[in-house]
C-alpha cells in the first residue's frame, strides 16, 4: 500500500497532466461539432499548427493569430481557432488535434453520434483501451 | 455548437480551469455575450468586428488562467437569454454531482486503467445525454 505522505504534490500534478493528455481529442472534435464547412477545416488545421509554433500557451497571441486568419478567411469564426488553440497544452497536441480534426472532417460521421456526450464516451473508452494495452 | 456542449467541454477540461474566479466568469460572460448579440443592430458597423475580440482580450487579461474557458464561453451564438443562463445552471448542477462522484470513482475497487480521467469522461458523457433535452426547451 502506498503511503500518502510519500506522494509529493509535484508527482500528483504530473500524474493529472499525463492523464489529461487525451483531451486534445476533444479539441479535434470541435470543428466537427461546430459543423465547420470541410473547405474551412484545412485553414483551421494550418492555423492550429502555426499557432502551436507562434502562440503556444499565450491566449492573447492565439486571439491575434485567429483575428489575422479571420481577415483573410472571413468564413472562419474568429473565436473557434483561438479557443481550440488556448485549450491545447503544447505544440505536439496542436499537431495531433489538427491531423485528427482534418481526418474526422473527411470521414462520413453519422449525425446521431455527432454530439458532445458521445464524443466524451468514445474518448473515455479510447483512454481505457490505451491504459489497458500500455 | 449549443450551450450545453460548451458547458460539457468546460466540465471535461475541469482540472485546467480550477480558479477562485471561475464561477463569476461562468455566470457573467455568457450573459455579456448575449447582450452584445442582442444589441448587434445598434452597434455601429465600424466597431462591430472589434466588440467580441475586445471582450475576449479584456477577459483574458483579467485572468489569464481562465482565458481558454472565456474564449469557449464567448464562442456560441446566444439567441435567447435562457441559453445564456443554461451554461451556469448546468455547471452549478453538474459540478457538485461530479465532486460527489469523484470520491467514489477513485476508489481502489475500480481497475487502475479505468480509474480517474477515463471514468470521469464517460460519466460526463452520460450526464450530457441526461441534460440534453434541456436544449429543446
Amino acid at each position: 500500500m502506498v503511503d500518502a505522505k510519500h506522494i509529493s504534490p509535484a508527482s500528483t500534478i504530473d500524474q493529472v497532466q499525463s492523464n489529461s493528455g487525451y483531451l486534445w481529442i476533444i479539441v479535434a472534435c470541435i470543428p466537427l461539432l461546430f459543423q465547420l464547412p470541410s473547405s474551412e477545416v484545412p485553414v483551421w488545421a494550418v492555423g492550429l499548427v502555426a499557432g502551436g509554433w507562434i502562440a503556444n500557451k499565450h491566449p492573447l497571441r492565439w486571439i491575434a493569430l485567429a483575428w489575422g486568419i479571420a481577415v483573410f478567411f472571413p468564413v472562419m469564426p474568429l473565436l473557434l481557432l483561438a479557443c481550440c488553440g488556448a485549450l491545447l497544452k503544447d505544440w505536439k497536441h496542436c499537431i495531433y488535434a489538427a491531423v485528427l480534426g482534418s481526418a474526422l472532417s473527411l470521414s462520413p460521421i453519422p449525425g446521431e453520434i455527432n454530439n458532445m456526450g458521445t464524443v466524451l464516451i468514445i474518448i473515455g473508452l479510447i483512454s481505457i483501451i490505451y491504459n489497458k494495452v500500455r | 455548437m449549443n450551450p450545453i456542449e460548451i458547458a460539457f467541454i468546460i466540465l471535461a477540461f475541469g482540472s485546467y480551469f480550477q480558479h477562485s474566479r471561475q464561477k463569476y466568469f461562468i455566470l457573467i460572460i455568457p450573459v455579456l455575450a448575449f447582450f452584445v448579440s442582442s444589441f448587434h443592430a445598434h452597434i455601429p458597423a465600424s466597431i462591430e468586428p472589434f466588440i467580441i475580440p475586445g471582450i475576449a482580450i479584456l477577459a483574458c487579461i483579467s485572468c489569464i488562467r481562465l482565458a481558454p474557458m472565456t474564449l469557449l464561453l464567448l464562442f456560441p451564438q446566444y439567441d435567447h437569454f435562457w441559453e445564456a443562463l443554461l451554461i451556469p445552471v448546468l455547471w452549478l448542477i453538474v459540478t457538485p454531482l461530479m465532486d460527489n462522484m469523484n470520491s467514489r470513482i477513485d476508489d481502489e475497487y475500480i481497475p487502475a486503467y479505468i480509474r480517474g480521467v477515463p471514468i470521469r469522461l464517460i460519466s460526463l458523457g452520460i450526464l450530457y445525454h441526461v441534460f440534453h433535452p434541456l436544449s429543446f426547451i
